[in-house]
């Protein structure tokens, strides 16, 4: 009922009440995260801000229940000496806490740091020492073991608050706090205007946060960003996207990723839409399906792992569900394409329209994307194949570029004008230009302040003209889309003298849903060959339609009918890749690459010299026996 | 299925009629059973009236068998002694049908906890021995006793609206004019039924989704693992017994005010007994949906068979009581080979068809 009368809100704009005194104050303040939470805590008090799932239902927290977190973890935080260029390091899930914390620190003038929950403990540590972090926020028991466990290497940190007591209570730590006390603590001590007066004191120029670099290639370096970089870029990309208060997010990928942090705090705190927290990583899927988001942000292992799922059910449909999405499917797919040239005739939106009714429509129900205006692929390139196969079933997922260092994006495909293969064009404010040497250069208001503590990386990074070198490489088409085509310090060359980009390989090895990883090897010589992981639920659907018995992983990689099928999808890939390209040679890794081996970052990003150094013989063993 | 508002608080799950697609469903399903007395013929009315008691009863039995899972071949001695309450009291002491169904209930359930203290050591096949037996000890003290009940003659049951004292008293029986409308006593009986039944089904649900109906179903899959978290078992057989009982004696006092005269036998015995254990069967056990579509089922099942019966080669030879005991044996097989849900399971594998859709699961 209750929405109803929102419909009826939205469809009568209400004339907007004369703006308070306090609207106007909180609009003369400098343009920080923390300023903008308050005037739109001012403007909207009761609209909901954010929602939570706990035990089945869905909390909701207003625009002003979501400032007086904010306020009290601010005030909780100077009582706990926090100043202005102190680093506050968040060791969470994603929750609502996380932004109190984060906003928190920032009202200070303080860093907000965040630290993956999947980092084991010396990572932990590296960061903690890295930052200079003062105080660490975790999230429960287990975060709050690994700080216990690295006390030693990281005298920094003073206070440790945790956001679920449960199983702390004989944690023998005296820098131990529970966030209970904490935030209690802060909204006693909270006088009238305190907030507002620190909020007056920031600068938008002043870096107010710490993204830390996935570190594919070395140690993570913490990226310095201020409000000024993360608002200029957000604003533009309101405007392009049409995103509006009526919009909704589902806030499930690490807060630590500068991608998500646009989708749970830039965004939102420039249009004020509504950011759901699910129930925990496990549960994803649910979520989303519950949610709906009308704004959704995928990685592209999300979208990989929604088409395996998708075909992995589908197998088990009944005769006529099973004929009409194979149908559907494959012609959607077709109109999709001549859609996008902009040549769809009466028959195609006939069919297409027929494929929403018996298709399409439920399908985008059961993934959760059935509201979703705006789906977005970022973080790490994807396949152009799984992007059309999304587009053939009525989901046109834009792609998003963008490095940490550049405040998460610079390139967006504009909504209406896609591109498959291209990352899109530069977002309004941000220049592009492509070096001799192929690689990309950005320049604009979204460049970061340079690397924590880090003056020499960062000069390496940042040229005197103020350009910033990503590392890819990549070409630019008569209308500025731009196209990526490899990262420039992870190109193969081949004995041959090729030079190949192993994403490309290693993309089309992935877009089969029995492939969860796959790494390219090649560099010096005279063949490209592959390391593969399978996907382990879905290779054991398949031997168990097969009647293979079989029982773990290992088991499974080591069958000589699986390798058989690697081989058929291995095949396949290659027909998607050039002469030169091909995969002639694989090899099943025998165990999955786990964060904890050191050959995954924190994001799920392979790290090829640690995988190249982890199995040297199995490598050898595809190249030794010259057998293909 | 299109998306789901977001539960956003503990009220929105507990709602009974969470959207619109089940508040459509009840709006549609009570229009319906309104209307029917209207529509129907007096026989088809008469045949609706049974079909609600035996909503009631099954759904007794429902909450015994289906959710506590103690099997029971005693389900007529509870109706019998409700039906006997009503009659006596009626006809003894004068007093009003409303105040006889509550009466009814008290007496069966007084009886079914006294039985239940008994039955707390039994499982299974030694259960529906004990409440056979309980079956057969009704009928001997209802014919032991005729100068209440009539012994094998039987007794009248009155229907007053008030006390009655000397000389004849007003009538639940009588037609009645209601703003214009012309009530005969079908009519005016299938009111009161559907009222009892709703209710009973409101309760019946909500026992099975609140914490006592929980208890139930969980010493039905397995009392000792039960037990260990904290369900006392005695409590939940009791409170079984006790709740199921009292619904059967007022299921048994609707049927001794349709029936308006009661012998003991038939139609109290076995027979009826396990005529509800084969309604929440066929109806799919467990379930509240089940009892209700199984009683529902079962009652216009036989004269339905018997209207298509004389159309059917080979049956046609036979009597219409024969003819719809072999078309009713034959749907009650078919159900427990192939749908053991039954109906509720349906239902079921329908929904799930097309809301898993494109999937199927």
């Amino acid at each position: 009922m209750s929405l109803l009368m929102e419909d009826l809100l939205w469809a009568y704009p209400v004339p907007e009440p004369e703006p308070s005194k306090e609207l106007l104050a909180a609009e003369a303040l400098p343009d920080t995260l923390p300023a903008r939470l308050l005037e739109l805590a001012l403007r909207h008090p009761e609209r909901v801000a954010l929602r939570h799932k706990r035990l089945g239902v869905w909390e909701e927290l207003t625009w002003r229940e979501y400032l007086d977190g904010v306020r009290a973890a601010a005030r909780g935080l100077w009582e706990l000496g926090v100043r202005a260029g102190d680093a506050v390091a968040i060791l969470s899930d994603n929750r609502p806490e996380w932004l109190f914390a984060d906003l928190g620190a920032q009202a200070l003038g303080a860093l907000a740091v965040g630290i993956y929950q999947t980092n084991p403990v010396p990572d932990v540590a590296y960061i903690l020492q890295d930052s200079r972090a003062r105080v660490l926020l975790c999230e429960d028991q287990e975060q709050v073991d690994k700080a216990v466990a690295c006390r030693a290497d990281t005298p920094g940190v003073e206070h440790v608050v945790g956001f679920d007591a449960r199983g702390t209570r004989h944690v023998d730590d005296a820098r131990l706090l529970t966030w209970d006390a904490f935030h209690t603590r802060g909204s006693a001590l909270l006088e009238d205007g305190w907030f507002e007066a620190r909020l007056a004191e920031l600068a938008p120029h002043t870096p107010s946060m710490v993204v830390y670099t996935s570190g594919t290639t070395g140690q993570p370096k913490g990226a310095l960003l201020s409000a000024y970089n993360v608002l200029d870029s957000a604003g533009e990309l309101v405007g392009m996207l049409d995103v509006g208060p009526e919009d909704s997010v589902l806030s499930y990928l690490p807060l630590c990723h500068v991608a998500e942090k646009i989708f749970t705090l830039y965004l939102p705190l420039s249009a004020g839409c509504v950011v759901h927290f699910g129930e925990s990583l496990d549960t994803v899927r649910e979520d989303l399906r519950e949610v709906s988001p009308t704004v959704f942000l995928g990685v592209p292992r999300i979208w990989e792992k929604m088409h395996a799922s998708v075909s992995l059910r589908m197998k088990d449909a009944s005769w006529l569900k099973r004929r009409l999405f194979d149908f559907f499917t494959v012609r959607g797919r077709e109109v999709a394409r001549r859609r996008r040239e902009g040549r769809a005739t009466v028959a195609d939106r006939l069919l297409w329209a027929l494929g929403d009714v018996c298709v399409f429509r439920p399908l985008q129900e059961r993934l959760g994307l059935r509201r979703c205006r705006l789906a977005v692929t970022g973080a790490a390139p994807v396949s152009a194949e799984l992007l059309e196969w999304f587009d053939g079933v009525g989901v046109a997922i834009c792609e998003g570029y963008g490095q940490t260092e550049c405040a998460g994006v610079s390139h967006m495909t504009p909504p209406g004008r896609r591109r498959l293969g291209s990352v899109g064009r530069p977002i309004p404010g941000v220049e592009c230009r492509i070096a001799e040497d192929g690689e990309v250069l950005v320049r604009g208001s979204n460049v970061f302040c340079g690397y924590l503590h880090r003056p020499d990386a960062t000069a390496e990074t940042v040229d005197a003209d103020g350009w910033l070198h990503t590392g890819d490489v990549g070409r630019v088409d008569e209308d500025g889309f731009l196209f990526i085509t490899g990262r420039k310090k992870e190109l193969l060359i081949t004995s041959g003298g090729k030079n190949l980009s192993p994403e490309k390989i290693e993309n089309a090895l992935k877009t089969s849903p029995y492939i969860k990883e796959a790494v390219a090897i090649g560099d010096g010589r005279h063949f490209v060959s592959a390391l593969v992981q399978l996907d382990e639920e879905a290779v054991s659907d398949w031997a168990t339609r097969q009647r293979l018995p079989h029982t773990s992983y290992a088991d499974l990689a080591a069958n000589p009918a699986v390798v058989d099928l690697v081989a058929r999808e291995v095949d396949k890939a290659n027909a998607l890749l050039a002469r030169v390209e091909q995969v002639r040679a694989f090899r099943i890794l025998p165990k999955e690459l786990h964060q904890d081996d050191g050959v995954l970052t924190a994001t799920q990003k392979v790290r090829r010299r640690a995988v190249h150094a982890a199995y040297p013989e199995l490598i050898e063993s595809m190249y030794g026996g010259k057998s293909a | 299925m299109p998306t789901r508002a977001l539960v956003t608080s503990h009220e929105q799950d507990l709602a009974l009629y969470p959207d619109v697609w089940h508040r459509l469903a009840m709006v549609l399903g009570r229009a319906t059973a309104l209307a029917f007395p209207f529509l129907a013929s007096a026989r088809w009315v008469g045949v609706g009236n049974a079909a609600l008691v035996a909503v009631v009863g099954a759904l007794a039995l429902m909450i015994l068998t289906g959710f506590c899972g103690q099997v029971s071949l005693g389900h007529a001695a509870f109706l019998a002694l409700g039906a006997y309450t009503a009659a006596v009291l009626g006809q003894k002491l004068g007093l009003p049908f409303w105040l006889l169904l509550p009466a009814s209930g008290a007496v069966a359930a007084t009886t079914g906890l006294a039985v239940g203290v008994f039955a707390l050591r039994l499982k299974g096949l030694s259960l529906a021995i004990v409440t056979l037996g309980l079956v057969l000890l009704v009928q001997h003290v209802l014919l032991s006793l005729p100068e209440w009940t009539g012994g094998l003659s039987g007794t009248a049951v009155p229907m007053h609206l008030g006390f009655a004292g000397e000389g004849r008293a007003p009538s639940f029986r009588d037609t009645s004019v209601l703003g214009g409308v012309v009530l005969r006593f079908e009519q005016k009986l299938y009111f009161l039924f559907l009222l009892l039944a709703l209710a009973t089904a409101q309760v019946t649900h909500n026992v099975q989704r609140t914490h006592t109906g929980r208890a139930m179903m969980a010493v039905r899959d397995q009392d000792l693992a039960a037990a260990a978290m904290g369900v006392d078992p005695t409590r939940a057989k009791l409170l079984a017994f006790g709740l199921s009982s009292s619904l059967a004696g007022v299921a048994g006092a609707m049927f001794a005010f349709q029936q308006q005269y009661l012998t003991v036998e038939p139609p109290f015995d076995l027979g009826m007994s396990i005529q509800y254990v084969a309604m929440i069967v066929l109806g799919g056990i467990g379930t509240v949906f089940g009892a209700v579509a199984g009683a529902l089922a079962f009652t216009f099942l036989t004269p339905l068979a018997e209207e298509v019966g004389s159309a059917l080669p080979f049956l046609d030879r036979l009597s219409s009581a024969q003819q719809s005991t072999v078309l009713f044996a034959a749907v009650v097989l078919a159900f427990l080979v192939f749908e053991p849900m039954g109906l509720f399971g349906l239902w079921l594998r329908v929904k799930r068809y097309f809301v898993a859709w494109p999937f199927s699961y």
